[in-house]
């Protein structure tokens, strides 16, 4: 590699090159196009371009509906497979507020509908957010984005930035500087922790109505996980650098963070309760049985999102093969059915008396 | 290995149903070997060009017919066809 990510990023047309293609998403941008928004030469954006795709930082493709176009986008896969040097490289030092690159929105009075509700589909969705290892019983899921009062969250609106964030795209990462409470609005942002040799743990699904992140905003600390956009979303930040004004102006908040916290030490426990006294057939038996767990407004069987074998090894803590063993075994059992693109689950109890 | 038959890559955020459809590329075990790209039978899967490597792969989901042949291909059993997980019909049992 000709140049690293820092040398990359040491450049502010680079910069401003990269915030422009992260702000496109999935759609990206051509060179051309870059041009003319930032109002640079084409030949000068073209020569940064190479050098964000030497540094793996853009990536380029050719536009298929015409074949001589490169189409570049912000390398949001590649940040996702090697987080930390690139997504930090990504902050723009002048611009702290934008450590990550995301289109701002206006906060919505639809939008805070949706949160402050609860209830429906968004509310019914959120109970989906519980990853493996926690119970599937029901009962109260105090969300901070559904948990106060009309007249908090009038005051909270006004607080409230708004970010559409494309699938890939890293919010923050573990041990990242503090930021805000999040809501989603839609799409999905899964939380995780990982080691050094990558294997990683899912903490948490969030999904449309339901908050994640508190902890930092309370306590100051460095993020305690990273936050991956799944689908693409649409979400609200509580920003912390305007903390102590939010806490004054909202005093509620606290009482709700209160209840949102005693959820998710709820989670937590589950969690090492799993990981510590359950085989990963009973984990494995657990997220079956979540995924068709009957929400309200949710039919039995559309679940949650759709998910791989990988992805249900980082949900229980074991590598992919002893998932595909597993899911083998449960067959072999009759308690599920393995098709192409489908499991089917043959006997409930038979996979509850597994966990 | 032709890669000039299928340079597709998503041109626009694709619906997010069909993109979750789609299948899923571990990065970290992909070895770019090109067979993904040169089974699809729909030219859904492009190639991206990435930090460490050549290239990787990149699914357009709009364009993915589930037909599973990539996922067979993959000789590093890198990509993945998220499947959904459903409950047996009262009925039929």
């Amino acid at each position: 590699m000709a140049i690293d990510r820092f040398e990359a990023l040491a450049d502010s047309t680079r910069r401003q090159i990269l915030l422009a293609l992260a702000a496109s998403g999935l759609a990206g941008r051509t060179a051309g196009q870059l041009a003319r928004d930032l109002g640079r030469g084409r030949p000068l954006v073209s020569y940064h371009l190479a050098r964000l795709v030497e540094a793996g930082l853009a990536i380029a493709a050719r536009d298929p509906a015409d074949g001589r176009r490169r189409i570049y986008r912000a390398a949001s896969r590649v940040t996702a497979a090697s987080p930390g040097p690139a997504r930090q490289g990504v902050a723009d030092a002048s611009q702290p507020s934008r450590r990550h690159p995301r289109t701002l929105v206006p906060p919505a009075d639809a939008v805070l509908g949706t949160l402050a509700d609860g209830s429906g589909a968004a509310g019914s969705r959120a109970a989906g957010t519980r990853a493996a290892g926690t119970r599937a019983a029901g009962g109260p899921q105090p969300l901070l984005g559904s948990g106060l009062p009309p007249e908090t969250r009038a005051r909270l609106g006004g607080f409230l930035r708004g970010h559409r964030v494309p699938a890939g795209q890293l919010l923050f990462s573990q041990e990242d500087p503090p930021s805000g409470i999040w809501f989603v609005e839609s799409g999905a942002v899964r939380l995780y922790t990982s080691d050094a040799d990558g294997r990683e743990q899912t903490l948490q699904i969030a999904r449309a109505g339901s908050s994640f992140n508190e902890v930092p905003f309370f306590d100051l600390g460095p993020e305690p996980a990273t936050a991956q956009v799944l689908d693409d979303a649409q979400l609200m930040e509580l920003p912390i650098a305007r903390r102590d004004e939010i806490l004054r102006a909202v005093p509620d908040l606290s009482t709700a963070a209160a209840a949102s916290f005693a959820f998710r030490l709820r989670q937590a426990i589950a969690l090492v309760e799993d990981l510590s006294f359950r085989q990963v057939a009973g984990r494995v038996a657990r997220v079956l049985l979540q995924a068709v767990a009957p929400h309200p407004g949710v039919g039995a069987g559309s679940g949650g999102r759709l998910l791989t074998q990988r992805e249900i090894a980082e949900m229980v803590g074991s590598s992919r093969e002893v998932v595909a063993r597993t899911l083998r075994q449960l067959e072999r059992d009759g308690l599920i059915r393995v098709e192409r693109g489908r499991i089917v689950l043959l006997d409930r109890e038979g996979l509850a008396g597994h966990t | 290995m032709s890669l000039c038959r299928i340079p597709a890559a998503p041109t626009a955020v694709p619906p997010g149903d069909a993109q979750e459809r789609a299948p899923r590329v571990e990065l970290s075990v992909c070895t770019a070997c090109g067979l993904c790209v040169m089974v699809c039978p729909a030219g859904a899967v492009g190639i991206a060009f990435a930090a460490d490597r050549a290239w990787v792969p990149s699914i357009d989901g709009a364009r993915c017919i589930r037909c599973f042949d990539c996922e067979t291909a993959c000789p590093e059993g890198a990509i993945e066809v998220p499947f959904e997980i459903v409950e047996q019909e009262r009925t039929q049992s």
